[in-house]
């Protein structure tokens, strides 16, 4: 599946030639992360904790619905899904 | 109508008639209620420099004034306890009527699509919740006003929680 993922500027300065908006390809928002840090090294790291989970301080959206409240990582995608990625839980 | 008071940390978008009494948390006309905020209010949140959420309020605050958004927030200045380096765009509606508003926004730049609930947002800021949490211990000198923080949080979220078939009065800021 051919996915888009946007990723604001603060969670890509690590990686001067990420865009807003990359994309990547896998069944899952997991497999989606995995082939991202093939093209960014650490980027995975960046968003998941030590045993693989998405971590506190980030939240992820499949086309605009938290996937914590879906499958998390698990979450199946589909070609053209849109991916967002915020390096925060809420505002207020 | 933007309201850009340098006092604030936040500069937001309104309805001028917000002045005269307009609740902005209302679906299809109808005022909501507590339980109905919880159940289907939330916002779009965008992420960005500040310069372009001002451009962006600008071209926004027709559809605002048109009453097809509701209400916007953003920040004057990245929020750095929060570890961020760009300004959030908070744009607050009801989640039966947010696509169509997520096409408005996309039309005008936007690309980032994440929707957070109400309910999300007063988890995070209960007492105990990750960003009343993090709120305290950037802000609060002493354990007795960080007391003093979560008990007012709790009276007032709680509030809503305990209270749903009242008419929701949004907060001041």
């Amino acid at each position: 599946m051919s996915v888009t993922v946007t990723i604001p500027a603060s969670l890509r300065k690590k990686w001067p030639n990420a865009k807003e908006q990359v994309f990547c390809e896998g069944q899952t928002i997991g497999e989606c992360i995995t082939h991202l840090d093939g093209q960014f090294p650490g980027f995975k790291e960046n968003l998941l904790d030590g045993k693989g989970n998405i971590k506190e301080t980030i939240t992820m959206f499949l086309d605009g619905q938290n996937v914590r409240n879906l499958n998390g990582l698990l979450t199946a995608v589909h070609d053209d899904d849109e991916i967002s990625i915020i390096p925060f839980v809420a505002g207020g | 109508m933007i309201i850009d008071d340098i006092n604030s940390h936040f500069i937001f978008v309104y309805h001028p008639d917000i002045f005269n009494g307009k609740i902005y948390t209302t679906y299809r006309g109808k005022q909501l209620t507590n339980g109905e905020v919880i159940e289907h209010w939330g916002k779009w949140i965008i992420l960005g420099e500040k310069s372009w959420l001002d451009e962006l309020a600008k071209k926004l605050d027709p559809y605002v004034e048109g009453e097809q958004i509701p209400c916007i927030k953003y920040d004057r200045k990245p929020p750095e306890n929060l570890g961020l380096e760009e300004c959030v765009m908070m744009i607050y509606c009801d989640k039966r009527a947010s696509e169509d508003i997520w096409q408005i926004l996309n039309q005008h730049g936007v690309k980032l699509k994440a929707w957070v609930s109400e309910r999300e947002t007063m988890e995070m800021w209960k007492p105990g919740g990750m960003l009343l949490e993090r709120w305290i211990a950037s802000n609060c000198s002493s354990e007795a006003e960080a007391r003093a923080v979560r008990k007012d949080a709790y009276s007032k979220l709680g509030y809503v929680f305990d209270h749903p078939d009242e008419l929701f009065k949004p907060w001041s800021q």
